[in-house]
């Protein structure tokens, strides 16, 4: 049932985002729902998942919008394993700390997203260009990131309140 | 296994068509009717502060209006003044006209670098990979791939973009490339014109049709800045494209080029 849920709720992100960006394009440059997601589901449940969320979201948006498949299915599920790996033991009630992880694994996201794009020739760009544009759309991901934090908090508390819970 | 999918999609396209395929006819449905939902509550939304700036446009467009009808008359003349001056250089005219599919836009790569945008059109309805995509305005990008009924248009803006175009006033050639400068975020870079090419702020970019996918004549936009690449033996220029490109709803896809002979 879990799984259903989460597999539902990557596409509906996946299509809002694609739809959003061609309807506000200038205002939501950088802004990527599904991979904000993975970070989330990362915190919450465990780094697993995270990759799991990472790679049904990447393997989408690869379909959709790529010309092959492996650049975001692979960039989202590690750079969602690596958040949820380094915020094991980290209290994560706080916004500010989900701000700055949901930043900091955007911009892990970008590297690997540079590294896979420069090494199968689909980026041709000099290096000053490609780094300027790894660090700014992060930002965009971190402001947005606490309301799909709380969002996937919810689901889970949801799903352990009446699912998981032996009385 | 990871570096194995790369791999295979990257080298055998009807691999990842045989992915694509069954995805993209799943949720292009699904994409389109929000897309159609949302564009109809955007422009109700941007309608209202426009009611208040009715008034002046309509005000300019009747002068508007009355000057293009002068411009009407002048054309006319000057069509067939050009008609009979053919005629006697005995030159055949060449009137290109495009087969055009209309197509909605129904979805956006949320990328900075990778424009990509999808259209609610694809094989079923004439449309196949390499085909020209245009608006009223000028040139929008190209298809690099098709689906029954969905297309995948990468867009001029694209990093990995290349097109053929020359200056309408001085003709000089070059090569029309996306870029990801974030200072030139939006615009176009033409790159190998000759270093004696004349080029001047607002001169007119158009396809040339070297390429062989991009027809000839397609306004491609309008340039801001020139300069002397660092080496001295070409120059480069920004442009501006004509289409906007942050707001495609509609799109032409140009299927085939009729060459009618006068």
């Amino acid at each position: 049932m879990r799984t259903l849920v989460y597999g539902l709720l990557i596409i509906v992100l996946t299509v809002i985002q694609a739809t959003f960006s061609n309807l506000f394009g200038a205002y939501t440059s950088g802004l990527n729902l599904p991979l904000i997601f993975a970070f989330c589901l990362s915190m919450v449940k465990n780094e697993r998942s995270g990759f799991t969320a990472g790679f049904i979201s990447g393997f989408l948006q690869d379909a959709l919008f790529g010309t092959f498949i492996g650049m975001n299915t692979i960039a989202i599920s590690v750079s969602a394993y690596i958040v949820g790996l380094s915020s094991k033991n980290l209290y994560k009630g706080r916004a500010v700390i989900t701000m700055m992880l949901v930043f900091i694994g955007s911009v892990i996201f970008k590297f690997i997203f540079v590294v896979i794009a420069l090494f199968t020739g689909q980026l041709t760009s000099s290096p000053q260009y490609i780094m300027s544009a790894v660090i700014l759309p992060p930002f965009a991901n971190m402001i947005i990131s606490p309301l799909i934090y709380l969002l996937t908090y919810r689901i889970e508390d949801f799903f352990d309140f009446y699912f998981n819970l032996k009385y | 296994m990871l570096v194995a999918m790369i791999s295979i999609t990257l080298q055998k396209n009807d691999v990842f068509r045989a992915i694509e395929n069954p995805i993209l006819t799943f949720l292009s449905p699904i994409q389109k009717a929000l897309s159609t939902a949302g564009f109809s509550i955007k422009e109700k939304i941007e309608f209202i502060p426009q009611i208040f700036q009715l008034k002046e446009e309509n005000e300019a467009l009747k002068k508007q209006v009355a000057e293009l009808q002068r411009y009407k008359q002048n054309l006319l003349e000057y069509q067939r003044e050009n008609e009979d001056l053919r005629k006697l250089l005995g030159l055949k005219e060449k009137n290109l006209q495009f087969d055009l599919e209309t197509a909605e836009v129904i979805g956006r790569d949320s990328d900075d670098w990778f424009n990509i945008i999808l259209i609610d059109k694809g094989k079923n309805q004439g449309i196949d990979k390499d085909m020209a995509v245009i608006t009223n305005d000028g040139l929008v990008g190209c298809i690099i791939s098709a689906t029954a009924n969905t297309s995948k248009v990468m867009l001029i803006t694209d990093e990995r973009s290349a097109v053929s175009a020359m200056l309408q006033r001085t003709r000089d050639n070059g090569i029309v490339r996306g870029s990801i400068n974030e200072v030139q975020k939006g615009y176009l870079e033409m790159d190998f014109l000759s270093k004696d090419a004349n080029i001047a702020k607002g001169d007119i970019v158009i396809s040339s049709g070297l390429g062989g996918i991009i027809p000839k004549g397609i306004v491609v936009g309008e340039i801001v800045e020139a300069q002397k690449e660092s080496h001295q033996l070409t120059q480069y220029a920004i442009i501006k494209p004509a289409a906007d490109l942050l707001k495609l709803e509609w799109v032409f896809v140009v299927k085939s080029e009729k060459g009618a002979a006068q």
